[in-house]
């Protein structure tokens, strides 16, 4: 940990961005839902504004701005492993999508709540 | 020949290296950690994104079969007006449930909506809407509405508060800092600031997970959720994808931060008894490391769970 970073970290300047970014993804999120934004400009917005505020926190508070590379030779790697498993996972889901097309049975549930004219026919 | 005068051949300096081993071991840690979280959202986006349409919906329970119900209404009461009882002796004779499960159905509108009956044709909705009203209470006829997933502010399937935890989000933060500046504090050799925010951070941190306490008691035992939330109206692991997504995600990381504030308790007690000086305190680095990791975790939770 250098001198830079103990004399000079500007860590309430960082506070006060990061209370700004929650405040601004707060009302975000809830003036997106309200007029309806398209769900990928919600997504972006929200996105942007979160990975912003976790790489404050990284650079500032985890002192990453103040370390060497080295760190980066740690976290890189396991981000891209664990993007291979995710990513892994993906074909299994486009699978159960295709085999839930089409009408399915009638759970217990919609039994219970439907009318009994709804229940005879589902 | 060299005369016994010339000057000696500089000895090699060792060059200290440049980060500690305790420091590299923790990033090696913190790899793994970033491992677990980064496959455990992304299982959830991808969990999310293969949920199929009609998986949620504001009138019957998650994962009910919707495909012959698609152009019916139902009605919702908001409120049960002034006769209580008589309301709910009302909600029992439509929705065909004794009175104690109409009267949990009435007074649940003080949570949330409550769907007294779907199914109905546009007609015998209007009918059973007409009825209630005349009893006083707030009802509504409503359209069948489907999703893939809950989304946020959508109560009638989304039990969950953004209010409250856009606050927590904001108490996590604070700790950060405090966290942060006690750090500061020890490299300045500043032991009696060291030992205060110290403390305060312990005690931000417990704020938090109390609050996560709090949110999770009300949302699997105190309120009476609507329908669209959880067959039993209660939002559980088992309610539904979204529900155990929630409570593993959520449930990590406040695991999470249980073992920061146990481990940042101990550090606290130490600074106490002065073991942390300006040249000696890689603990405090390192717990602070974790601690802003926890921190750095929930920015992205809060907005993949709460908000998206």
């Amino acid at each position: 940990m250098s001198e830079h970073e103990t004399s000079h970290a500007p860590y309430l300047r960082v506070f006060l961005i990061l209370l700004v970014l929650t405040l601004l993804e707060y009302f975000y999120a809830m003036f997106a839902t309200k007029w309806e934004f398209p769900f990928l400009l919600l997504v972006l917005g929200l996105v942007v504004m979160a990975l912003t505020k976790a790489a404050l926190v990284g650079a500032y508070f985890m002192h990453v701005r103040y370390e060497g590379r080295w760190v980066y030779l740690l976290i890189v790697p396991a981000c891209v492993m664990a993007a291979i498993v995710v990513l892994g996972l993906v074909p299994d889901i486009g699978m159960h999508r295709n085999m839930t097309k089409g009408p399915a049975p009638a759970s217990k549930a919609t039994s219970a709540l439907a009318p009994p004219s709804q229940s005879r026919h589902s | 020949m060299a005369s016994a005068t010339a000057s000696p051949t500089p000895t090699p300096t060792r060059r200290p290296p440049p980060v500690t081993p305790g420091k590299v071991g923790m990033w090696v840690f913190l790899a793994t950690e970033v491992m677990f979280f980064t496959g455990l959202i992304g299982s959830y986006i991808v969990l999310r994104s293969g949920s199929p349409m009609g998986g949620f919906s504001n009138h019957f329970p998650p994962g009910t079969s919707l495909s012959q119900l698609a152009e019916t209404h139902g009605v919702v009461i908001s409120g049960p007006g002034g006769d209580t009882a008589g309301v709910a002796a009302l909600v029992a004779e439509a929705a065909g449930i004794d009175n104690e499960g109409a009267m949990r159905i009435v007074e649940g509108t003080h949570h949330a909506r409550q769907v007294v009956k779907a199914g109905l044709n546009l007609a015998d909705a209007e009918a059973l809407r007409s009825k209630l009203a005349a009893a006083g209470a707030l009802v509504a006829v409503e359209p069948l509405r489907i999703d893939s997933w809950p989304r946020p502010y959508r109560q009638e399937v989304n039990p969950l508060s953004i209010d409250l935890t856009a606050l927590n989000t904001f108490i996590l933060i604070c700790s950060s800092v405090t966290m942060v500046l006690a750090l500061q504090a020890i490299q300045r050799g500043d032991k009696r600031r060291l030992s205060l925010f110290l403390l305060a951070t312990v005690l931000i941190g417990s704020v938090f997970l109390s609050i996560q306490v709090v949110e999770y008691r009300k949302l699997a035992f105190d309120d009476f959720q609507p329908i669209g939330v959880s067959s039993d109206h209660h939002f559980r692991p088992s309610s539904s994808l979204f529900g155990s997504c929630f409570f593993t995600m959520t449930g990590f990381h406040g695991a999470h931060v249980f073992a920061g504030i146990v481990t940042l308790s101990l550090i606290f007690l130490q600074s106490l008894r002065g073991v942390y000086s300006a040249k000696h305190h890689a603990a405090v680095e390192m717990a602070g490391l974790y601690w802003h990791f926890v921190d750095l975790v929930w920015i992205i939770l809060f907005t993949v769970v709460y908000l998206i």
